[in-house]
């Protein structure tokens, strides 16, 4: 395209050539290369337009609200209608009973109707836009058809000779729409339906040659009809023509954008057959319909076998197309694949495919309401780059810059534009070296010269005699006038080059901290920056207060000398002019006024471009088209999207109803309908209870329900921008045990563009690699070797808003380019999803591992529960037990029919730290048993048995054992504690809540209290009473000691690890925080914590000695100190 | 070679230090006697108390055992009814839940527990088999009749399958009901037998152990049934192996050397040590043992002193904590002068099990043993009973165990 547009002079080599010349030559392009997709490319062609044409019709009537809009609230029974079966007479359709609740169209489409105020005013201001829009249109049109209108014309004239010969050719042609339409004649003002026919013949000997690989080659006869809006006559003159498009002058979420499609159809009928293409078409404001049939040639105009003929039509408004192709044979998985995949994306209109083998594909409408009409898009001001800039200045058509502003772009508000000319105005200021002194000019020096003023004057110039404002130049000459500019301006100029030097160094800043790693030097340039920030303000508005003040001075001047010297005059003229660019036309700005007014236009801070351009199809839709197309169940949506999770706290009463409402329309199809749930059930007199018994209904609702292997799910991302336009992304998966594996990843996966599904150049599209880059063994589904997700299961994803215009990879729009922010928005819709698909996946391995566990199990329960019955029968209380009754009890149970309550879980836990609080329990007995040993032996030290006594001397004698005792003496006794008496006091007391605390069985403070245990512990504590702080022997403590360590919880231990402990009890060699722990006795990994810092602080305070042998730090008692 | 030299010099030595005393009678044996004399005058009948953090196992009686199976059962149908689950908890068998308790010098069970639950997949067959077999020990106890394992093993073998499973099982049941496994009424078959001064009365028999020949009496696994009637035994004398029972009782040593005999034929059974324990325990005798000089002779060992690992709960009514090790003790292989040949080297398993015995707790704290089992490991032979022979057959009877006694040389 951009070759062809390339013009040079007539001469030389260099030929310019037509769109039409080019394009025809290279219908691959669009994708019309021969071959089985060529019969899905018309398809694409052909059904999209008539999908926008509906649209556009439906739009526009809904508007103008006349009563040719489709009536979607009147719902057909369209499930049993067949088109080959003779489709649906006109009595039928009025004897529809309308009441009937029709199962085929569901609410959940209806989306967009929650603020119905709003979408009013959007609504007038779109009339306005489009009707601008027209006349642009309308203005367009003449330009470019002066010239061929007078060829067409002549042609025309010569044609209507044969009018005879034509009338028979017409009719003809009516003959046969009337057939091809007549099973839905009765539906073509009631229902929005596209009819597609494909029909095969043998094609003539002459043609075969077009294989080149000797493909059998057939003729295909390609009808379309659709009840959208239909073309006027000048529309249909145009019909065909590259270029020629209603949708590609302003972008707009549309299927269609280009102009291509339809002509290099046409273009490729008539390359392989030579026939000529048929159209009928009917615009809704005009009385007749149009029938034509033409050729269009490589002169991108059209050759009429018929001209365009009113004829009377039974619709009011669609468009019929003819047309033959050459291709191979037909072969199922392609056209009808699209046309399945549309009819997902675009359930709000019927679509009828008839295919040559003869068979029929009827895709009913399946929502009551038509998406929301998209809104033209402006272009958003981040997207514009200084060429389009430029293309648009040149264009247009308004009388000021302020107004060019507001009206090519979004988010630009009057105040904001007021603002961008203000600051282009100071920017040029400084660029020309004049200041704009509302009563003048004067020239801004930064080196002593001759100074000018300039004001405007009302001066008679020129032939008129009247006075007019002329721009008159100054020089100053008095000294104290002069001499007063330079008192301002030298200020003035030095604040100028701070500022300029300060914002460079800004900018040196923000390099150096995008290179710094450590976030202290980032933060002391961040404070730098914000310094030199406030200085700029401060200086900035000094510089204001300077301005104002030269604007004073410079009025008391007295200016006498007028300069007449033309050079300088008119140089310094244009520079006033060119500073002016708030009275300019934008069209005649100049290159510097441009680059300074872009400039200033990139710099400033926009709003986001507006969401409207974008319309979703809505995930509620998707997920409900899903569900029709796989017939999956509902159930587990409110399983799956966590409606149990979240607890009901509180309802109140309308609440209440819209609730159980809203969960009840999931169950009410066939398998879950149960009159048990209805509704009335959930009305509950006593409110205090109505929370709980909700609870518990759902409960049970989720227990029976959630059995099912089916999950769909569907989620729109917020809409976003990319290139300045608005785009949405959306995405549904549908995961299902119906749905048939597939073996190639194009088949899981469904890419749609504006909700046009796209088939070819999988793994070049955005799409697919927004996909391959989410981790979808993470949400533990399987995957191809190209990371798309594998399995029983479909992944839809729709791209849709203005945006995907300027992002297809060719002229096919078969694949979208990789946008960065296009690709994170398709991950992140994705994997919203993907979490939910990770939760399903997560409960349906949790029931088949339920199942597999209770088939095994359920094998056991009678055994045991027969086992048990026989014992517990012959007790008292038990004999009525039945078998029977347990073993449901424990199947309950097993199949998760009884869930655990919230008491029991607590229980639960309990119990664990019951268990917990035993095994402490258990450790602290085999310490205990450890310590009795000891009191035992001496116990036998006065027994007469030779052996025995030796045996104890052994121990006694043991070193291991003194030393054991002597680490336990240290350990345990607190250094910060005033007197050993003192703890001694206390300890009875304390020990008393330990015995309770502890669970013994009264045997044990039986034990406890041994009459030899008893007597030595009393001695203990006479000696360690008598003998305060002198030391003591060792082995006689140790019981005591120990008892008084096990009194102390293990929290209060860190107020005993302090640093004179720890210095006293480090040995003399080098020893780890190990071997301190040790020591210690810490068990509490806290404790330990506490002692690592203290080691530290007394390193820091060189009482000990500190190295690092192999990795690990070792400590030494500091003996110098 | 000259370490074999030294060795064999060494035990030259000591034999020339050791001399071996003929013709000793009871009247020698004064250190015996006089524990014997301790034994009857303090008639220590200790008091076995509980340690804390361990569970309380009891003998129970048949109408205690159906109480509490009672209520284990009214339990359980009770959770199985109000929530649909049904799990049964057990105090923990493992290593980890036994302890050894240095007072009693007795291993007991800690009080941890593992829970088995009947809708979990694991546990499940478990489950069904434990409350199996508690049906059956219900059945026994009810109709106050014995069972072997292997009966009850056959009396459901499709759910059980192997007898290994219906052995856990059975151990499960008496823990889970807190009892010995002999309160369940189900025995193991008893290989043991005694011999020796001991009448003892059999449900309505009474059985002179004296007068049964070269034999003996086997010992019955129904205990219960049995009682101690009188003795005039000084000491009782454990044998491991059959062999030494053999030659023991052909020449009718009881009859000089007033005793009770008795060998569990290797590893010994429950019964056997339940035996032990009950006339250690009515008659408080002295009681040695005389075991192989291997290592796996010192494991038969402590497990009459201790009783095994596995059952460790009911080591109160297994174990013989007062018994002692005469011999074949690893220096008695020098001191008596053991040929070389009969002298059997190490291999790899003994030397496993003698260093896992040389880990354990009550090993350590014997000192006596703790050394000859290091002597052992020095030595890295091993010697059988039978080794003794090999200075006559009449070696062991008339000079071996009289001089062992008569010294006091023992564990």
């Amino acid at each position: 395209m951009a070759k062809s547009k390339e013009s040079s002079s007539d001469t030389g080599a260099i030929k310019q050539g037509s769109i039409a010349e080019f394009m025809r030559k290279r219908t691959q392009l669009v994708g019309f290369d021969f071959g089985l997709n060529k019969h899905t490319q018309y398809a694409i062609e052909f059904l999209d337009n008539s999908l926008d044409a509906i649209e556009s019709f439906q739009w526009k009537l809904s508007r103008t609200a006349l009563d040719y809009e489709f009536k979607l609230k009147d719902d057909l029974l369209l499930e049993n209608f067949t088109y080959l079966g003779g489709g649906v007479s006109e009595d039928d359709v009025k004897k529809f009973d309308r009441d009937q609740v029709n199962s085929i169209v569901d609410d959940e489409g209806v989306e967009f109707t929650e603020d119905g105020l709003i979408a009013v005013e959007k609504e007038e201001e779109l009339d306005k836009v489009i009707i601008e829009g027209k006349k642009e249109e309308e203005r367009r049109k003449k330009k470019e058809d002066v010239v061929e209108d007078d060829d067409e014309a002549k042609e025309l004239r010569k044609l209507r000779k044969k009018s005879k010969d034509l009338e028979q050719e017409v009719q003809d042609i009516m003959w046969g729409l009337d057939g091809f339409l007549f099973p839905v004649k009765a539906l073509v003002e009631r229902e929005p339906f596209v009819v597609i026919q494909l029909t095969e013949r043998e094609a003539k000997e002459v043609y075969a040659d077009i294989s080149k690989k000797n493909q059998e080659v057939y003729e295909y006869n390609f009808e379309i009809f659709d009840n959208g809006t239909g073309m006027a006559p000048d529309d249909l003159a145009k019909f065909g023509k590259y270029l020629a498009s209603s949708k590609s002058q302003k972008l707009k979420q549309t299927r269609g954008s280009q102009g291509f499609g339809s002509p290099s159809a046409f273009s490729d009928a008539q390359n392989t057959t030579g026939k000529p293409i048929k159209v009928v078409s009917k615009n809704y404001n005009q009385l007749y319909g149009i029938c034509s049939e033409f050729y269009t040639t490589s002169k991108n105009n059209k050759e009429y076998v018929v001209p365009p003929t009113e004829v009377d039509c039974f619709f009011e408004h669609g468009t019929y197309v003819e047309l033959t192709y050459l291709n191979v044979k037909y072969k199922r998985g392609y056209i009808d694949k699209y046309i399945e995949q549309t009819a997902l994306t675009n359930p709000h209109i019927t679509i009828i495919y008839l295919d040559p083998a003869g068979n029929e594909k009827i895709f009913p409408r399946r929502v009551r309401s038509f998406p929301r009409e998209p809104v033209y898009a402006l272009p958003h001001p981040s997207s514009i780059n200084i060429g389009d800039f430029q293309d648009l200045l040149r264009s247009s058509q308004n009388l000021s810059v302020y107004a060019f502003l507001q009206d090519n772009f979004v988010r630009i508000s009057s105040k904001l534009a007021r603002e961008i000319i203000i600051q282009t105005e100071a920017s040029l200021e400084s660029n020309l070296g004049i200041f704009n002194l509302d009563h003048g000019f004067i020239s801004w020096l930064k080196s002593p010269r001759i100074i000018y003023y300039l004001r405007y004057e009302k001066r008679i110039y020129g032939r008129s005699k009247k006075e007019r404002d002329k721009l008159i130049t100054y020089k100053l000459e008095s000294e104290t006038d002069i001499s007063k500019y330079w008192e301002i301006m030298k200020p003035f100029n030095k604040y100028i080059t701070s500022i300029s030097s300060k914002n460079k160094k800004i900018r040196k800043f923000y390099k150096d901290i995008a290179k710094e790693p450590n976030k202290k030097v980032i933060k002391e340039f961040q404070k730098n920056i914000s310094e030199n920030q406030k200085d700029i303000e401060k200086e900035k508005k000094l510089i204001e207060k300077l301005k104002k003040d030269l604007i004073k001075t410079v009025k008391s001047f007295s200016i006498k000398n007028e300069v007449k010297n033309t050079k300088i005059t008119d140089k310094l003229e244009d520079g006033v002019n060119e500073l002016q660019i708030s009275k300019a036309r934008p069209y005649s700005l100049t290159q510097k006024q441009i680059e300074s007014l872009f400039i200033v236009f990139k710099a400033q801070k926009y709003m986001a471009p507006p969401n409207d351009p974008a319309v979703p199809i809505g995930a509620s839709t998707l997920e409900t088209t899903l569900l029709k197309e796989f017939n999956l169940s509902l159930s587990h949506r409110t399983d799956i999207f966590g409606n149990y999770e979240r607890k009901i706290s509180k309802l109140s009463k309308t609440e209440g109803i819209s609730f159980s409402d809203r969960i009840l329309s999931k169950f009410r199809k066939e398998p879950y309908f149960n009159y048990e749930f209805n509704e009335s059930n959930l009305y509950f007199e006593d409110e205090a209870e109505e929370v709980q018994h909700y609870d518990e209904f759902f409960q049970i609702f989720d227990a029976l329900h959630t059995q099912e292997e089916d999950f769909i799910c569907g989620h729109t991302r917020p809409p976003t921008s990319g290139k300045g336009l608005a785009f949405v992304v959306e995405a549904a998966i549908a995961i299902s045990p119906k749905i048939s594996v597939s073996k190639q990843a194009q088949n899981v996966l469904m890419r749609y563009v504006n909700r046009t599904p796209k088939m070819r150049d999988n793994s070049d599209c955005a799409i697919w690699k927004g996909v391959q880059s989410v981790n979808w063994k993470n949400y533990k589904l399987d995957t191809f070797d190209n990371k798309i997700p594998k399995g029983k299961l479909r992944i839809l994803v729709n791209v849709s808003g203005p945006y995907v215009h300027l992002m297809f990879k060719s002229q096919a729009k078969n694949a979208l380019a990789e946008d960065e922010v296009l690709l994170k928005e398709i991950k992140m819709c994705l994997e919203v999803i993907a979490r939910k698909v990770r939760l399903f996946e997560n409960r349906r391995i949790k029931r088949q591992d339920r199942k597999r566990r209770s088939k095994t199990i359920e094998k056991y329960i009678p055994i045991f529960v027969n086992s048990l019955i026989n014992i517990v029968t012959r007790t008292d209380g038990y004999q009525n037990i039945k078998a029977k009754n347990l073993e449901s009890r424990l199947l309950d149970r097993l199949e998760g029919r009884i869930e655990q309550t919230p008491e029991e879980i607590e229980k639960e836990r309990l119990q664990k730290e019951r268990e917990q609080e035993i095994e402490a329990e258990f450790l602290k007995a085999k310490q205990l048993t450890e310590t009795q040993e000891v009191k035992e032996d001496k116990v036998s030290i006065s027994s007469p048995s030779s052996e025995i006594s030796a045996k104890t001397n052994q121990k006694l004698s043991d070193p291991s054992v003194k030393r054991d005792i002597s680490r336990r003496n240290l350990g345990s006794m607190p250094r910060d504690v005033k007197s050993i008496d003192d703890r001694m006091k206390s300890m009875p007391n304390r020990s008393t809540p330990q015995k309770t605390l502890s669970s013994y069985s009264k045997k044990d403070i039986i034990s406890s209290s041994k009459p030899g245990i008893k007597k030595i512990s009393v001695k203990i504590t006479i000696k360690s009473g008598q003998e305060t702080e002198i030391t003591k022997p060792i082995a006689k403590t140790p019981t005591k000691t120990f008892q008084a360590q096990k009194l102390i919880k293990p929290r209060s231990k860190i107020s005993i690890i302090s640093k004179s402990l720890i210095l006293e009890k480090c040995p003399n060699e080098w020893f780890n925080i190990k071997d301190m722990i040790k020591t210690l006795e810490i068990t509490d990994l806290r404790d330990a914590r506490f002692l690592q810092i203290k080691l530290k602080q007394l390193t820091k305070e060189k009482s000990l000695l500190i190295t690092i042998k192999s990795g690990k730090t070792f400590w030494k008692k500091n003996i110098k100190r | 070679m000259a370490k074999k030299s030294r060795i064999s010099s060494k035990s030259i030595k000591s034999t020339a230090s050791k001399k071996l005393k003929s013709n000793l009678t009871m009247e020698n044996f004064t250190i015996l006697r006089s524990m014997l004399k301790k034994n009857l005058q303090e008639n220590i009948k200790q008091e076995f108390v509980q340690p804390p953090g361990t569970i309380q196992i009891d003998d129970v009686q048949v109408e205690e055992g159906i109480n509490r199976i009672n209520k284990l059962t009214q339990d359980l149908c009770d959770s199985i009814i109000n929530n649909g689950s049904a799990i049964l908890k057990i105090p923990s068998r493992s290593n980890k839940n036994i302890i050894y308790d240095k007072t009693l010098d007795l291993l007991l069970l800690g009080n941890k527990l593992t829970s088995k639950n009947l809708l979990s997949l694991i546990s499940v067959i478990d489950t069904t088999r434990l409350m199996r077999v508690l049906e059956l020990v219900y059945e026994l106890l009810s109709k106050d009749i014995h069972a072997t394992k292997r009966e009850i093993f056959y009396g459901d073998v499709n759910l059980f399958q192997d007898q290994k499973n219906s052995d856990a099982s059975i151990e499960d049941v008496s823990t889970l009901l807190k009892t010995t496994r002999n309160s369940t009424h189900i025995v193991a078959s008893a290989k043991g037998t005694a011999i020796g001064r001991l009448r003892i009365k059999d449900k309505n028999d009474i059985i002179d152990l004296e007068g049964l020949g070269s034999g003996g009496w086997t010992i019955s696994p129904m205990l219960d049934n049995i009682e101690v009637l009188e003795s005039d035994a000084e000491f009782i004398l454990v044998l491991e192996k059959d062999a030494a029972m053999i030659r023991i009782s052909e020449a009718r040593w009881w009859r000089k050397y007033p005793c009770i005999i008795l060998t569990g034929k290797g590893a010994a059974d429950m019964a056997t040590r339940m035996f032990l324990k009950r006339i250690n325990k009515v008659l408080n005798l002295p009681t040695f043992a005389l075991m192989d000089s291997d290592p796996y002779g010192h494991y038969i060992f402590s497990v009459y002193l201790r009783g095994s690992k596995r059952l460790s709960y009911e080591s109160p009514f297994l174990a013989t904590p007062n018994m002692h090790l005469l011999g074949v003790l690893s220096k008695d292989l020098a001191e008596y002068n053991i040929p070389d040949n009969c002298r059997i080297p190490m291999n790899k398993q003994d030397n496993k099990r003698l260093d896992e015995m040389l880990n354990e707790d009550f090993v350590k704290n014997n000192r006596r043993w703790y050394e000859d089992l290091r002597l052992m490991k020095k030595l890295k032979v091993k010697a059988e009973i039978q080794a003794l022979s090999a200075h006559g057959f009449e070696f062991l009877t008339e000079s071996y165990l009289p001089n062992k006694i008569e010294s006091g040389d023992w564990i």
